[in-house]
Order: structure tokens, then C-alpha cells, then sequence
């Protein structure tokens, strides 16, 4: 598989602060590559060295196979869609997506078709004579895209570009960036601290925390069978239990569980005796339904209302709260109340025992 | 009730009893002898302060006195000079205090930029009067140049660094992710967007070079008196009619060149 990024055990201090620690992973090429992680976890500092705006500490990164150490932001074949936009403010639109190209003195003709087309590209048409300034926040946003994709860079970064738009907003212009991803067959690298975002765009996810990547795998993967409780709890919402491991033979081991509930996992190499955490996701956890594996008792303890779906807490026999969110099928479907009694179920196969 | 106006400033400087008066008060003092000079310019009689008729006379006698133009032309030519060095230098002080990278001692050079400020302007005269001593420098409109430009230097720096501060510095990193060189970005995106804090730089450094008089007169030694030095001289001889007519001459230009500038400032805003 060739590889548009190679990063090898890079890492970033400022002054005596670790930022990014050790780091190493590969973004394949025309893959849209997400990085996702909370606040202050290193995402920034990791795009702003590969563009070339921060010197790695130590380590290697390479673009399409050449160390890109020694060359400046403005030799590198990467754009950027900075997060605040920063679109030239004395600049038309068309002046802002044509700048690239113009500094790489492309012929006049040839900035004008490209211009166009990439006006043509985010629907902005009508507004190539306008300034920055009379353009609202998702129209800037437009923009900065084209003007990051007009010189056709090899690697796009996208540093969390949506973060400023309104939901409505931020939800097409998801379905846009993926759509022109695929389109462009550019890599994308976007950063961002929304997991729902990450889950809906990304080919895949590299989820960091605290400079360390802690899982890289496809979005389904990460939702499905995160690494650790981190990468469990900060992706979707969960229920978290702390088990011990029990009894441990070749291919399975019992999971004492506060649930009570007789439990056999695939052995990955656990000990008896050890603490482990237990999650389950609360849409894997159904109410009066027949047929599954796990059935226990609970009681309604909370409910809210979301409209495609109700976000429940029932409380089982042995006081542990479990969080259940059901999809809400059929309009005036059956609401449950609270303090009704009721009978949750889930297949054995949903519970994920994570060790750190 | 009207909640939004609990929330109105109930102490308007306006509604004191008086303020009024104060006022008009205040404004008189400020112009009073200002509208004194401008009338008397046009006195006939030699005696300043005897009306005995309207003329032209004295403007007719300043705009031939040779002195007074000389003057003007070494304070034009100074300031000119003073005002393109000491813009240049206070940009290139603003840029890297505001935008290098891992500048030693930035607080302290900064502080060392604006000193000059601070400093009562009769110790810079002296020192800078010794320094040119030593270094055995003669020719006077040089003295007037270097000095001039060395003062004028903070008035310059603030207003640019102030719209550097104000500005997106990613902008600077955007243009070079689109291939930009460091020197194309400062010619294409930061440059046209300091030029008003430049351009006000400069209008102060010049406005602040026509105006000296103490630097001036310690240096002016050499052949070479700016318009202010060479005015004292005049009113060391006594107040005579034909410096009220001077004085109102500068107050148009003043105001003939301000009123430009000031309009481009605003709309450039
Ligand atoms: N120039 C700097 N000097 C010192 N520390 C810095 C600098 N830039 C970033 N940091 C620190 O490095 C860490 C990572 O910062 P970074 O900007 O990469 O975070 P991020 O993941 O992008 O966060 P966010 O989601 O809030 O944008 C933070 O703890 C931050 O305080
Ligand atoms: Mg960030």
C-alpha cells in the first residue's frame, strides 16, 4: 500500500512540555484521515508539523516517501483549511483561491479556469467579486476550501474546519468535504474534536489523547471494539461495569460481572483475577424483547425524550443503572414510564471487556 | 418598568450642572490666543498689539524673508528624511518583535525601542550633541537628519506594531502554505495590511521632526536651523507682526495637511 504520510516516532516539546509523544502511523494515500481527540490532546501541534508551520522535537515525517524535515511550509506540496479560516481580508474571493496558483506562476488563463471551476466545485459562483468580510461564516468556510484545494496538493489538513458552523450547517457541509474527497481523490488529514463527525466522514480514525495515539482502525472498528475505556468512552456513549476475570482456559474466560449474569469472552490473553472494565453500549441493550441471550429485570428510573430516539436508565434487580436508548420506530410508539417495570436483554457477543 | 434603562450609564458627563460653562470655558482658554494671533496677523500698524487697519503686508514681508524660507526647507527636508528612516526602522523593530520566533530579550528591546519617550528630551539632546562630537560629525543637516530620525523612532513603532498585534498572524502562515516566500508574504499580505499603521507611523514621525525645538536647537550648529529654532530667533527679538502672520501660515498648512490624512486614516478603518 503506498502511503501519502509516514510519520516514525515523532514527538514535540514546547520548552520543557511533551506535546506529542513518540508517535507513529501511516495515512494511506487518497484516504480521508481523521485525527480525534479532546482539547489540548496534540491534534494541531501534529497538522501544523506536517505543513511545516512547527519543527518535530525528534522523529521523522514523510510526504509520498521524501523526509520533508528541511523543507519550509512553502515548499511542501501540503494546504491547509486553518480553523479561523484566514482568508486574505484585502483580497476578492477569486484573488484568495487564485493566490496559490499565482505563487506558483501559473499562467494567467489557467488561474482564471481554475478559479472558476473551483468556484464551481463549492457552489460560490456569484460571489468570486466579493471580500471576505461580506461573506457569512459557512461561505468563508467554502472559501478556504477551494482555496486550499485550487493547486491540487498532494495532502489537504483540515484543522476542525466545521467547528464554527451552525449544526444544519456542519451536517451538509460533512456529506460536501466526503463527497469532494472522493471527487478530488486528494488525501485528507481533518482534525477534529467531534466523534460524531469523525464517525460519519472518516475512512479512518486515529484517536489520540494526551499526545499518544491510543487506537487507529476504521470508524466501525473504534465504535465496535474500542482498544481501552478511553477510546470506549470518549466514542458514543457507553455503560461502563468493573469485572474481574474468573476462571481462564485456552479460548474463553468467565467475567464476574455486577450484572450477575453468567458471561464467557474470547480469552485475549487475560488472568484470573484481574480488574478489567466491562462496557455495553446502551443501543445494544433492548427493552420487552424476546429472544436474547442476556435477559434481566429493571425498573424506568429516567427518560428523555430526543425525538428519532429516547435515552433511558433503567435500574436492574441488583441496583446497577444501565443506560438504554431505543429507537423510536413507529410514531406514537410505546413510551415507557417511569417506574414501570420492565425487561431488558442484550446479546453476550455486544459486552466489550477492556483491560486498561 | 423600562429595564434597559437601569442598565443606561446614569453619570453622562452631560448632566452635570454646569458643564455647559465648563466647557465653552475650557475651549476659549485652548483657542482664545490662537484666534488673538490670527487677528492680529492682518494688524497694519508695526505696534502688535495696536489695531489700526486691515492688511496683507506682513504675509507679503514673511514670504519674502529669506531666512524664514530657508528654515522651512531644512525642517521639510529633515522631517522627510527623519520620517522615511525612522518608518523603515520601527516597521523592521514592530515585525520581528511581534512576529519572530524565539527573540531574546524581546520585553527588554521593546522597552529600549520606546525609551526615548519616556526620557526628558533634553538629556537625548545632550547626549546625542556629545556622541556627535566624538564621532566628529559637522555637516549640520546630517545632525538634524540622524537626530530627528533617532526621536522619532517610537512614534513611528507604536501605531505599526498595534496593527501587527491586531492582525491574524495565521494569515502570514495561510500565504505560505500557498507557496508564498517569507518575502512575497510580506510584500503581498502583510504590508498592504499595516500600510495604515505604517502611513499613521509616518504622518506622526514627520508631524513630530516639523514640530522639535529642543533636540534642534542643541544640534543646529552648522549651517542648518529648522523653521521652530529659527522662529525663537525671531521672537528673541521682540513679537513683531510678521511672526503672527507666520504662525497662522503654519496653522493653514497644518491643517490643509492634516485634513487628508486624517480622512484616510478614518476610511481606511
Ligand atoms: N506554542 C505553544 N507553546 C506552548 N505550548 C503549546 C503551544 N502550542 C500548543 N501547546 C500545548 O500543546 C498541547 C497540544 O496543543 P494543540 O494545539 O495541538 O491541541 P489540540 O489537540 O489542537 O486542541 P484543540 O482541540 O483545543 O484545538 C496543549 O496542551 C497546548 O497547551
Ligand atoms: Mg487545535
Amino acid at each position: 500500500m503506498k502511503h501519502a504520510i509516514n510519520i516514525k516516532n515523532v514527538s514535540k516539546y514546547y520548552g520543557d512540555y511533551r506535546a506529542i509523544k513518540d508517535i507513529s502511523f501511516d495515512i494511506r494515500d487518497n484516504e480521508f484521515f481523521t485525527l480525534l481527540g479532546p482539547s489540548g490532546c496534540g491534534k494541531t501541534t501534529l497538522l501544523r508539523m506536517i505543513a511545516g508551520f512547527e519543527i518535530p522535537s525528534g522523529g521523522v515525517i514523510k510526504l509520498h516517501g521524501t523526509d520533508i524535515q528541511a523543507l519550509p511550509a512553502h515548499k511542501r506540496c501540503v494546504n491547509t483549511v486553518f480553523q479561523n479560516y484566514a482568508l486574505f481580508p484585502h483580497m476578492n474571493v477569486a484573488q484568495n483561491i487564485g493566490f496559490g496558483l499565482e505563487m506558483l506562476k501559473w499562467s494567467e488563463e489557467n488561474i482564471a479556469a481554475r478559479v472558476d471551476e473551483m468556484l464551481e466545485l463549492v457552489h460560490m459562483r456569484p460571489f468570486a467579486a466579493r471580500m471576505p468580510a461580506a461573506l457569512s461564516g459557512g461561505q468563508q468556510q467554502r472559501i478556504a476550501l477551494a482555496r486550499a484545494l485550487a493547486p491540487k496538493p498532494e495532502v489537504l489538513l483540515l484543522d476542525e474546519p466545521l467547528s464554527a458552523l451552525d449544526l444544519k450547517l456542519r451536517q451538509s457541509m460533512r456529506d460536501e468535504l466526503q463527497q469532494l474527497q472522493r471527487d478530488t481523490g486528494i488525501t485528507f488529514i481533518f482534525v477534529t474534536h467531534d466523534q460524531e463527525e469523525a464517525l460519519a466522514m472518516s475512512d479512518r480514525i486515529c484517536v489520540l489523547a494526551e499526545g499518544e495515539v491510543q487506537q487507529l482502525s476504521s470508524p466501525n472498528e473504534i465504535y465496535e471494539n474500542p482498544i481501552n475505556k478511553f477510546v470506549a468512552d470518549f466514542i458514543g456513549e457507553t455503560n461502563f461495569m468493573a469485572v474481574t476475570i474468573g476462571a481462564v482456559n485456552s479460548a474463553t474466560a468467565a467475567i464476574t460481572n455486577p450484572l450477575g449474569i453468567q458471561l464467557n469472552v474470547p480469552n485475549a490473553g487475560y488472568r484470573p483475577g484481574q480488574e478489567a472494565t466491562m462496557s455495553l453500549r446502551p443501543e445494544k441493550i433492548s427493552i420487552n424483547t424476546q429472544g436474547l441471550e442476556v435477559n434481566l429485570q429493571g425498573e424506568i428510573v429516567h427518560r428523555t425524550y430526543m425525538g428519532g430516539y429516547t435515552h433511558y436508565k433503567v435500574r436492574t434487580a441488583n441496583g446497577i443503572e444501565l443506560r438504554v436508548s431505543k429507537r423510536n420506530t413507529i410514531s406514537n410508539d410505546t413510551e415507557y414510564q417511569l417506574q414501570q417495570r420492565v425487561d431488558i436483554g442484550f446479546s453476550k457477543t455486544s459486552v466489550r471487556v477492556l483491560c486498561q | 418598568m423600562n429595564i434597559s434603562a437601569l442598565f443606561k450609564p446614569n453619570r453622562e458627563a452631560t448632566h452635570y450642572p454646569g458643564f455647559g460653562a465648563v466647557g465653552i470655558l475650557f475651549f476659549s482658554f485652548l483657542y482664545f490666543p490662537i484666534l488673538v494671533i490670527i487677528t492680529y496677523s492682518f494688524n497694519s500698524n508695526r505696534i502688535v498689539s495696536v489695531w489700526q487697519g486691515f492688511s496683507w503686508k506682513w504675509y507679503a514681508s514673511a514670504l519674502q524673508n529669506e531666512g524664514l524660507l530657508n528654515a522651512l526647507q531644512v525642517s521639510f527636508t529633515v522631517a522627510l528624511f527623519a520620517t522615511l528612516i525612522a518608518t523603515a526602522i520601527a516597521t523592521a523593530a514592530a515585525l520581528v518583535l511581534s512576529r519572530g520566533k524565539n527573540v531574546k530579550h524581546a520585553k527588554l528591546s521593546q522597552a529600549v525601542v520606546n525609551l526615548p519617550l519616556m526620557l526628558p528630551e533634553i538629556v537625548f539632546a545632550v547626549a546625542i550633541l556629545i556622541l556627535f562630537s566624538q564621532l566628529g560629525i559637522q555637516n549640520g543637516m546630517l545632525k538634524l537628519i540622524l537626530a530627528h530620525s533617532a526621536f522619532c523612532i517610537p512614534f513611528a513603532f507604536l501605531p505599526i506594531r498595534a496593527r501587527l498585534q491586531g492582525m491574524d498572524n495565521n494569515l502570514e502562515q495561510a500565504a505560505q502554505d500557498l507557496y508564498a516566500t517569507p518575502l512575497v508574504t510580506f510584500r503581498r499580505i502583510t504590508l498592504p495590511l499595516i500600510a495604515p499603521g505604517i502611513f499613521a507611523g509616518a504622518m506622526l514621525s514627520f508631524v513630530i521632526s516639523m514640530d522639535d525645538f529642543i533636540t534642534s536647537n542643541i544640534v543646529s550648529g552648522g549651517g542648518a536651523t529648522t523653521l521652530p529654532v529659527y522662529i525663537f530667533s525671531l521672537v528673541k527679538q521682540g513679537v513683531s507682526p510678521e511672526l503672527n502672520a507666520i504662525s497662522t501660515l503654519i496653522m493653514v498648512a497644518s491643517l490643509l495637511i492634516a485634513t487628508p490624512c486624517w480622512l484616510i486614516a478614518k476610511r481606511s478603518r
